[in-house]
């Protein structure tokens, strides 16, 4: 993983030094509107990454008005609720940091997420793996039982070899064999191999199912 | 199915902030690998989340959008 953050683009948007930002947001009231005047590219960026992931990721431009709103919210709460003060007072107990907004952003809009829209948001598009199976349109399943659901689909990768498991939990979830390698310290073709396993025996499960049925 | 551990992390903790900056830029530690290992395999919700911060923070646009504009 850490090999893997050096050679990435983002890597030096993580390594900023924004303590003095930081300082300004905290101790001023400044209005949401004045923070998107501020630090549009922060905001917008890791909202469109994380809100919008999958549709930036096919090519479809979200254009800033459309993020607008959603955007303001997310800065008016990060005022209301002392997010900002919280960063800084978290920030001034480090003598190393890092001190990146743009991390930070990212960290608070989780945060956000979870105490205004802990079902998602509208228009959100989902990026998880085992999710988007019931993000089809069609889905058999109601929302109501979507948790459980995926909590059934997640219990079953425990019914392959240990050494299987996290691997092919953490390609369910869309990462990639490079990234499961540098996570775990696994070789790549390692992780390759028990990906392929392990599909091989959920496969076989199935069929044995459907057979006996 | 022998392992029924629950191991549980707060994702969106302020606690977790530097811990999750520090996995991202140096790595787990050898004595805090068990642990985090554990909790990706067990703890659903935590291991949804991570995943998606990975992909979101890989994503290269991100990084191109964010240069477009300098914040000050």
């Amino acid at each position: 993983m850490g090999s893997y953050s050096k050679q990435s683009p983002w890597h030096s948007f993580m390594q900023r030094d924004d303590r003095s930002l930081l300082k300004d947001l905290a101790h001023h009231q400044w209005s949401s509107s004045y923070i998107l005047e501020k630090i549009p590219g922060i905001v917008f960026a890791a909202l469109r990454s994380l809100h919008f992931s999958r549709s930036h990721r096919w090519g479809v431009a979200i254009s800033t008005e459309k993020m607008r709103p959603i955007a303001m919210q997310f800065c008016e709460w990060m005022r209301t609720h002392g997010e900002w003060e919280k960063c800084e007072a978290s920030w001034s107990k480090k003598s190393k940091g890092p001190w990146s907004l743009p991390f930070q952003i990212f960290r608070s809009y989780y945060r956000f997420r979870r105490a205004e829209y802990p079902k998602g948001i509208k228009g959100e598009v989902s990026y998880s793996g085992q999710k988007s199976l019931l993000d089809m349109e069609g889905a058999p399943l109601e929302n109501a039982l979507t948790g459980p659901f995926l909590e059934a689909f997640s219990f079953i990768t425990f019914s392959l070899p240990e050494p299987l498991q996290l691997p092919y939990q953490l390609h369910l979830e869309g990462l990639l064999p490079h990234e499961i390698s540098k996570l775990l310290g696994i070789q790549a073709n390692k992780i390759d191999q028990a990906i392929h396993a392990a599909k091989e025996i959920l496969s076989a499960g199935y069929s044995k199912a459907k057979e006996s049925a | 199915m022998k392992q029924t551990k629950q191991i549980t992390l707060d994702f969106e903790s302020h606690d977790m902030d530097s811990v999750l900056i520090r996995w991202l830029l140096e790595g787990v530690k050898e004595e805090e690998k068990e642990k985090f290992e554990k909790t990706l395999l067990f703890d659903r919700r935590f291991r949804e989340h991570f995943c998606e911060w990975v992909k979101a923070i890989r994503e290269p646009a991100w990084a191109l959008n964010a240069s477009q504009k300098e914040d000050k």
